[in-house]
Formats: structure tokens, C-alpha cells, sequence
């Protein structure tokens, strides 16, 4: 990368820090930083760095760095959700090899499944080409998506992720057994404000929040739906744009 | 005696720098640190590094950068010229926005360091990377 390649990379970060979310941007930098430093520090004393640590001591360690984590992840949201909002969030598309991902995406869940023992099915109904996508942001919508149902739906029944294309849209539908709930109750699923403790509780923080505003932000959409009789499922639409030919 | 490999870590967090230096020196690294892009460049005779932690905003948004230009490209910074070979490890919570690929082919058109941690980032983790990447 030449200097004027390597300006260029600063130019598009100081694009980012735009006067709307300057604040927000600064802020997030300074609040994670202040959270690396504690996390780092955690983890250092539970390596031993400090002198020998006991399993009860390691595992007190262990909980201050889950929380740590749980709000850089807060923090992290927080930003996103705002520059969605204001329009400057990064979508440029790029090639996505989408069976690439989708594979990616099974592995992820198959090891947040193997702790918590909940079977996961992940099936594609059709080929799946590479496609021009927003894939970073694609793969943070999903991967939080999967996450929370995989972690947090009630019961323990299976989770089954399907996916195909269809025209220039991907439909992935992500459906877990458990109890069923009303309409009304699931549509506050993705609306933090709006949630009660009756309806669908996919976790705390604001992930499902953060996946409605990735999948409209990428022009497309998610909303959970009753199965009937199996539990529930949700659905997500994303538009994407073909690869044009060489 | 064996010299220890010495790590000099450019961060504006002077929390961080104060941790890091801790692990570091208790797996037997010498270290030194800097505040700012402008102060790593001056100190770089002075603190002769073996490999370089490297923050991207400080002084500004841009200031890592700056600090990568200079030792890859050395146009502003001819006397940079002979840390051009010292492994740069970047360290930062922005990676995720930018999309930030790089490479150690200066040749490229990716951003010339060695390797990338995002923030937060745990101690054996940083070890690893860096032992990985200190010549032999």
C-alpha cells in the first residue's frame, strides 16, 4: 500500500467520524478502551500473572470478564444502532460467497449448541451462489440472530435454520421448538422498549434490536411468526444484488 | 546475558499501556511506550524496537496511520528507513467498521503491518501474536 493508499484508508475512517456521531464514535472509543483495560487486567490475575488463583476465584474472574464483555457489546450496539440511524453505518457491497457463509454460520451455532446441548439443524433448500452483499454487516445480523435463539430460546428444543434464494432476496427462517406465543406478543421481540416479560425473550442488551435495524438497513426485514403447534420462528428477508458477469 | 526482545507500544490509553507493560514484563519483555504518533516517531532511536503494538485513533483519527506510512514508506520519515523490517502489531476496536485488511507486502495494496488484535484483547492472546511474530 502506497502513502497515498494508505491516506486514503484514513480519509474513509475520517468520513466515518462524521459531526453527527463524532460524539457517539469518541465516546465508544474511550468506553471500550476502558473496558479492554479491565478485561485485560481480569484475564492477567485469572492466567495466574498476580500469583495462583483459586477455582472459586477463577471462576468470580470469570464473571466480571462475561459482564465486560456483555457491555462492549452494549457500547458496540449503541454506536451501530445510531449510525444506522443517521445513515452512516459502512454497506458498500462485496462479493459474498454465500454457501461459504452459510457454512460459517452452522459452525458458529454448533459450538454455542454443544455447550448449551441443544440440537441444531442448519439446511440450505437450493443452491446458493456468491452474490454482491453487505457481508460484514450480513454476517453480525446472523451470527447474533443464531446466537440469541440458540442461547436464549426457552426450553431446550431444536433449532432449525433454512435458507434459500429466491430472485434477488435470501430468505433464511430460523425455527425453534418451544412454547408458542401470540402475534402481538411476538412482535416486541426486536422492540426493547416494547417487551414484556410474556412475550419472546431472546436475552438481554439490544441484539435482536440491533437485527431488525441490520436487516432494514440492508432493505430488508425480520419479524418473528407463531409455528403452529411446534413453537416459533423468524424470518428474515434481505435483497441482495447478483455478480456481474466478468 | 540474552537481550529481551524489547516491545514499544503506541496508545494514547495510558491505562492500557500500564497493563500491557505489566504482562509483558512479567514474560521477561523489555518495553517502552508512547502516547501519540508524534512522540513514537521521535522516540524511535531512542527505544531501537523489536516490534511495535500499535494504536490507530489517537491524537486523531488517523494517527496510527501516520505511525504505519513512516516506517513502511518512509517518505516524511527517512531516518524511519531502519525499522522498516519491525513487526507492527495493531491493536484497536475499530477493525470491525473498516473493513481493515492488511499484509507484510508493502508491495500490496492492503495496509502494510503484520498483524491485527481487536480490542479487548486477552494477554495470552497478545503473547502468542507476539512471540509469533518476533524473529527467531
Amino acid at each position: 500500500m502506497n502513502r497515498d493508499e494508505n491516506l486514503g484508508m484514513g480519509r474513509s475512517l475520517e468520513s466515518m467520524d462524521t459531526t453527527e456521531n463524532r460524539l457517539i464514535n469518541h465516546f465508544f472509543h474511550d468506553f471500550k478502551g476502558g473496558l479492554a483495560t479491565v478485561i485485560m487486567c481480569v484475564e492477567a490475575v485469572k492466567d495466574g500473572m498476580a500469583g495462583p488463583v483459586s477455582a472459586m476465584q477463577s471462576t468470580w474472574l470469570e464473571k466480571a470478564v462475561d459482564n465486560c464483555a456483555k457491555m462492549a457489546e452494549l457500547i458496540a450496539d449503541f454506536r451501530d444502532l445510531s449510525q444506522m440511524e443517521d445513515g452512516s453505518f459502512p454497506r458498500e457491497p462485496e462479493e459474498l460467497d454465500l454457501a461459504a457463509a452459510w457454512r460459517s454460520l452452522e459452525e458458529h451455532a454448533r459450538s454455542l449448541a454443544d455447550s448449551s446441548g441443544r440440537v441444531v439443524r442448519f439446511e440450505a433448500a437450493g443452491p446458493l451462489s456468491r452474490v454482491l452483499f453487505s457481508a460484514q454487516l450480513f454476517d453480525r445480523l446472523m451470527r447474533r440472530l443464531v446466537a440469541r435463539v440458540v442461547e436464549c430460546a426457552s426450553g431446550n428444543g431444536a433449532v432449525t435454520a433454512s435458507v434459500h434464494t429466491l430472485g434477488q432476496r435470501v430468505l433464511i427462517d430460523v425455527y425453534f421448538e418451544g412454547p408458542e406465543f401470540e402475534q402481538r406478543l411476538l412482535d416486541t421481540t426486536f422492540d426493547k422498549l416494547a417487551q414484556t416479560e410474556y412475550g419472546l425473550q431472546l436475552g438481554r442488551g439490544y441484539a435482536m434490536v440491533f437485527c431488525r435495524a441490520s436487516a432494514r438497513y440492508l432493505g430488508g426485514d425480520i419479524r418473528a411468526v407463531p409455528w403452529p403447534e411446534r413453537g416459533n420462528k423468524i424470518e428474515v428477508r434481505l435483497p441482495f444484488s447478483p455478480v456481474p458477469d466478468d | 546475558m540474552e537481550k529481551k526482545p524489547r516491545i514499544f507500544m503506541v496508545d494514547d490509553d495510558t491505562d492500557l499501556v500500564q497493563v500491557v507493560h505489566w504482562v509483558l514484563e512479567a514474560e521477561g519483555f523489555a518495553f517502552a511506550s508512547a502516547n501519540s504518533a508524534k512522540e513514537a516517531l521521535e522516540k524511535l532511536d531512542e527505544v531501537e524496537p523489536d516490534l511495535i503494538i500499535l494504536d490507530v485513533m489517537m491524537e486523531d483519527v488517523v494517527a496510527g496511520f501516520r505511525v504505519v506510512n513512516a516506517l513502511r514508506n518512509f517518505e516524511d520519515h527517512p531516518d524511519a528507513r531502519k525499522y522498516a523490517k519491525v513487526p507492527i502489531l495493531m491493536l484497536t476496536s475499530i477493525q470491525q467498521r473498516t473493513k481493515m485488511k492488511f499484509s507484510q507486502d508493502t508491495g500490496s495494496n492492503l495496509l502494510p503491518i503484520d498483524a491485527f488484535l481487536e480490542k479487548p484483547v486477552k494477554p495470552k492472546a497478545l503473547l502468542e501474536k507476539i512471540r509469533e511474530l518476533l524473529p527467531a
